[in-house]
């Protein structure tokens, strides 16, 4: 198996474990015949691939979380959906906090760009800086009390 | 179950990529690498299904009883690794009938508005 092939399998991670298991396998293959095909064709559409497998990914991985939230088997998928969402949303939540810092705070070259006006400007990094660690800590919070719960639930059974 | 007698325009509107799907499915059974080449063919490659977008239709349209899986077997135009075969069943030939019929009078109103016809021209 090459590492893109490989890679992909890991990407499969993203998808609810439900989903992976009954279509994981098929989604690997269409995705190496996908790739041997537009690397048989050259040029830069195996690099296209790439890049329209990971729109995909982001989006059909979300809504595969959102279905398995409101119509999961159990609390424990439901609960692993929940926390899949929560952790998209702090990462994207982080990276525009990462963006502002580097904007408004640091003035780095890499951020510049139209000048925001100063009021919108600490009003966007107040927001933002106070919702990053408000949203990271739910997620914390929710992560810790479905493992403690996880691990209790395997004991109980191990009884 | 229950969703097989159930109205086709329940089912309505279906979003482009299951229609597309059952559109592929309707010239014959396919497993899921053949769906995403016929939807890519017959736009001209400007509808292009990906893995997650493709299987996450299939699941939910054989929950539905659109489609069904009729079975595993390999492709001699691709290799000998075994693939899951889908095609229409009579009720998602019913929905995809209803959709096109959607669609058709949507085009007829569209060209009453003389809004086709318009690019020709």
């Amino acid at each position: 198996m090459v590492a893109a092939d490989r890679l992909y399998r890991l990407l499969l991670l993203a998808y609810p474990a439900g989903f992976r298991h009954e279509y994981g396998r098929e989604m690997a293959l269409v995705f190496r015949d996908l790739r041997r095909e537009e690397q048989y064709r050259g040029g830069f559409r195996p690099l296209r691939v790439w890049l329209d497998v990971l729109a995909d990914l982001g989006r059909s991985a979300v809504e595969e979380h959102m279905e398995t939230l409101f119509h999961g088997r159990g609390p424990g998928e439901r609960g692993f959906g929940l926390v899949w969402l929560a952790s998209a949303g702090a990462a994207v939540a982080l990276l525009i906090f990462a963006w502002a810092f580097l904007r408004v705070i640091a003035r780095h070259p890499l951020a510049q760009g139209p000048d925001l006006r100063p009021v919108s400007e600490t009003f966007l990094f107040v927001v933002i800086g106070a919702l990053a660690p408000v949203v990271l800590g739910v997620l914390l919070s929710v992560g810790i009390a479905l493992t403690v719960r996880k691990q209790r639930l395997r004991f109980a059974k191990n009884r | 179950m229950a969703k097989a007698t159930l109205d086709p325009e329940t089912f309505l509107p279906l979003t482009p990529a299951e229609f597309h799907i059952l559109l592929a499915l309707a010239g014959g059974e396919m497993h899921g690498y053949g769906i995403m080449r016929e939807v890519a063919g017959r736009t001209d490659g400007a509808v292009r299904l990906g893995p997650g977008t493709l299987y996450g239709s299939i699941k939910r349209m054989t929950a539905g009883r659109l489609i069904e899986e009729c079975g595993e077997r390999p492709d001699p135009e691709l290799d000998d690794e075994r693939r899951r075969y889908y095609r229409l069943t009579q009720f998602g030939r019913r929905v995809a009938s209803a959709e096109a019929h959607r669609l058709a009078s949507l085009v007829r109103a569209a060209r009453a508005r003389k809004l086709l016809g318009a690019r020709e021209a």
